[in-house]
């Protein structure tokens, strides 16, 4: 049997669709099993749940929902999340298809499910429909370790930096926050991967208008994001030396992008009556660029570079990957730049209330990506590099884990908390937070304390660090009534799912999950340890035939 | 090699095996919510999944069949099967220091209309077009401590026989709260009519305990939840 190609997934092509169904399968199965307990999210995702089900029942509007202002009231106190429909009257969210159109069908099985299972619909229904963060990123964990292959790390490696960006990267909370940048950040890296095989690998065609389709799943889910991707792919197939051949490519990339840009054109249309019309009345643009950039990456309550510390491997990695692939360096950067530029002059650039900067976690990938070369290049020393990958591994692992087992919420409190302490009364109003350059009021902080209060708590069974609020404090009274912030975040560890789905139920959903985890992760194992090639044929095992 | 192949697929093989078991087993439904409860303490527990227990500096203790609430904030919710045409959620309740507490109906997390038996009075609330509508039933300076009292909470259906809702279906639900003494004499009742109570009773699937604030300390001697045909007092 020759050799298998290093840039090849399996020799095979049937062997190569189980190893992705293997590693999707672990990957849902390990998200799945870490889902948050927290149904009510910081209400974006449910308002998206509210539109999936509205379009089943054929309403582009939020039946039921009303929308109030006060005369005279400040931009700045706008919902940018909602906004009249065409009518006046009906109140249509600003969010696009990308999301809703993803719950339609799990929202569609986890009903038909919670009421065979004879659970309250409310938050039956939810869990299921939660499972949206899950998928998009057990999907966005495949397509990195296929461009890991791609790029030629070899697949074990690849594998050992699939397993960094899935779990010592943002990517987890992120999945874990059921918010739509996981669902973008699959679709623009996967439209980056089809244009890195429309130039390097076969069928330089077909992939080019996939990758333009993938790029319009980004464009359906938040445009501004794609229009990054596209960015991204056309300096790819563009630089160095463009020619016909390249910009044909570049062409059947719009081709693809293209009916995806008249969905949300329609869209627009039916919502608010004009196809250019998003519904955005607030106060988007006009934060100064130089204090969101640094905010959106080494602010301490919201830099990436903190939250995402594997980042810090970008050091010694970027170089020699962009000797190695300098194109698709320059996509990176260009991506990377362009994120960077667009997310610190909105107003809200932080994206509050929610864990780090998460309109920045699309660009993981691309920071990460580079890495794998910290594992094919013959180092002068060769210790250091193993230990500083260690290092800055366990450390976004530490922060991952604290951020997926502890309710954001716990650090919000904190926060807010703070904040009154110092003599500021707290307003929900995401222009004027104000705690993002000061280190004592960093939420990393308080995860990452709160992880060790809520061990402390579990082994020695206290309520030591028990957070109760001061009477008559409604933002403290509510965030810990509405969030349970005083126990473990993950869905089976919590008690917010015993009481209603039942104790044999959540039993039986750890087993199905780490059964499946399993079974992926054997097969991942077998496949990648070679258990699965054919056996070299020996010449001295052959019996000698018999002579005449 | 061969003997580690095949152990790698019978492992693969085992977890698929499990995996689908649980999967079988798991969709076995629920007996589904009851369609009434009571409650007196004597057999139930706070840490077996009965009642859902969420405290934040508050603890909800049983003794003698008695459960007391003590301190902050303190959830408790039972999943419940409304009754077609009217649910009824009735406590038993004395306060050795008042605080904040209430019964109410609601959904997953959120309460839609409650009693309260506040330090400053006993309190009806239900949500309206308006916000939500606080009518106060008895207000008191000096809270009445160490007394025995019953708290009845009444929803009624405006739609018992229908089977799907439209949107022309529009009648409110009527609300009504009363406060008995403790020899169960009936010490006010108030069932408010305007602004209309903005309610589905079908989303209804929850009864619910709350305390909230600090210094609460209540006991509980029973609650009941269901149809008015099982109500251990006499429904108005």
């Amino acid at each position: 049997m020759p050799a298998m190609p290093e840039t090849a997934v399996a020799p095979t092509r049937l062997r190569a669709v189980l190893l992705a169904g293997a590693l999707f399968t672990f990957f849902f199965a390990a998200y799945a099993f870490t889902m948050s307990a927290d149904l009510n999210n910081n209400g974006d995702t449910n308002i998206r749940i509210a539109i999936a089900e509205n379009l089943l029942q054929g309403h582009v509007d939020l039946k039921g929902w009303t929308m109030q202002f006060p005369l005279h009231i400040k931009k700045e106190f706008y919902d940018s999340r909602l906004w009249w429909c065409t009518n006046g009257v009906d109140v249509c969210s600003t969010y696009l298809l990308g999301q809703p159109l993803a719950i339609i069908p799990i929202d569609l099985a986890g009903s038909a499910i919670t009421r065979h299972e004879r659970w309250p619909l409310g938050p039956g229904v939810t869990t299921f429909d939660h499972l949206v963060g899950p998928l998009f990123g057990s999907l966005e964990a495949v397509v990195f370790f296929l461009f890991a292959v791609a790029l030629g790390y070899g697949r074990r490696r690849s594998l050992v930096l699939t397993l960094i960006f899935a779990f010592a990267t943002s990517v987890w909370p992120d999945e874990q926050s059921v918010l739509e940048h996981t669902e973008v950040a699959f679709f623009v890296l996967l439209g980056v991967y089809l244009a890195y095989q429309a130039r390097h690998g076969g069928r330089g065609r077909l992939m080019a208008i996939l990758a333009g389709a993938a790029l319009g799943g980004a464009a359906m889910t938040r445009y501004q994001d794609a229009a990054v991707g596209v960015l991204g792919v056309a300096i790819y197939l563009l630089w160095p030396g463009m020619g016909w051949r390249r910009l044909g490519y570049l062409s059947l990339v719009g081709i693809g992008l293209l009916p995806f840009i008249g969905l949300d054109l329609w869209w627009d249309w039916v919502r608010f009556g004009s196809p250019l019309a998003t519904g955005h009345h607030e106060t988007l643009l006009g934060y100064a660029a130089w204090l969101g950039a640094p905010g959106l990456w080494v602010s301490p309550g919201k830099g990436l570079l903190w939250y995402s510390p594997t980042i810090f491997l970008m050091a010694p990695a970027a170089v020699p990957f962009a000797r190695r692939f300098p194109s698709l360096a320059a996509s990176f950067v260009a991506m990377v730049l362009a994120f960077t530029a667009f997310y610190s002059i909105i107003t809200f650039w932080h994206g509050d209330p929610a864990w780090g900067p998460r309109y920045m976690y699309p660009v993981l990938p691309y920071v990460t990506l580079p890495l794998g070369v910290l594992f094919t290049r013959r180092w002068r020393f060769p210790a250091m590099v193993w230990l500083l990958t260690a290092i800055f591994v366990l450390a976004g692992l530490t922060v991952q884990l604290a951020a997926v087992t502890v309710s954001e919420w716990r650090g919000w409190y904190r926060v807010i908390q703070y904040e009154q302490n110092q003599g500021h009364p707290w307003l929900w109003i995401a222009s004027r937070y104000r705690y993002f350059w000061n280190v004592h009021e960093s939420p990393l902080n308080f995860q990452l304390r709160s992880l060790y209060q809520l061990t402390y708590d579990s082994v020695f069974h206290s309520s030591r660090y028990v957070i109760a609020p001061p009477a008559e404090e409604k933002v403290l009274d509510d965030l810990a009534n509405n969030y349970a912030i005083n126990q473990w975040n993950i869905w089976w560890a919590s008690n917010e799912y015993n009481w209603w789905m039942g104790e044999q139920k959540v039993i039986l959903g750890v087993i199905l999950l780490l059964s499946l985890m399993l079974a992926g992760g054997t097969y991942i194992g077998a496949e990648l340890g070679g258990l699965f090639e054919q056996p070299a044929i020996q010449v001295g095992a052959e019996p000698l035939p018999e002579a005449a | 090699m061969t003997v580690v192949r095949l152990a790698a697929i019978a492992v693969i093989f085992l977890c698929l095996g499990a995996a689908t078991a649980a999967g079988v087993f798991a969709f076995i439904p629920n007996p589904g919510s009851p369609p009434s409860i009571f409650d007196d303490f004597k057999w139930s527990s706070i840490s077996n999944g009965y009642w859902h227990v969420y405290a934040a500096g508050g603890t909800a203790r049983i003794n003698y069949s008695i459960l007391t609430l003590h301190g902050d904030t303190i959830e408790m919710d039972h999943r419940l099967q409304t009754d077609p045409y009217r649910t009824v959620v009735v406590v038993k309740i004395r306060a050795t220091h008042f605080g904040k507490f209430s019964i109410g109906l609601g959904a997953y997390h959120s309460t839609a209309v409650s009693f309260e038996f506040d330090v400053d009075g006993a309190k009806c609330l239900r949500p309206s077009k308006e916000g939500t509508q606080i009518d106060i039933l008895q207000p008191w300076l000096k809270p009445p401590t160490h007394r025995w009292f019953y708290l009845m909470l009444t929803l009624t259906n405006p739609y018992p026989y229908a089977t799907s809702l439209t949107p022309a279906m529009t009648k409110p639900v009527t609300v009504a709260c009363s406060l008995y003494g403790a020899h169960r004499q009936l010490l006010v009742s108030h069932r408010p009519i305007t602004p209309p109570t903005e309610l589905h009773y079908a989303a209804i699937d929850l009864i619910n305990m709350r305390t909230w604030d600090t210094g609460n300390n209540y006991q509980v001697d029973w609650i009941y939840a269901g149809p008015a045909s099982g109500s251990p007092l006499p429904v108005r």
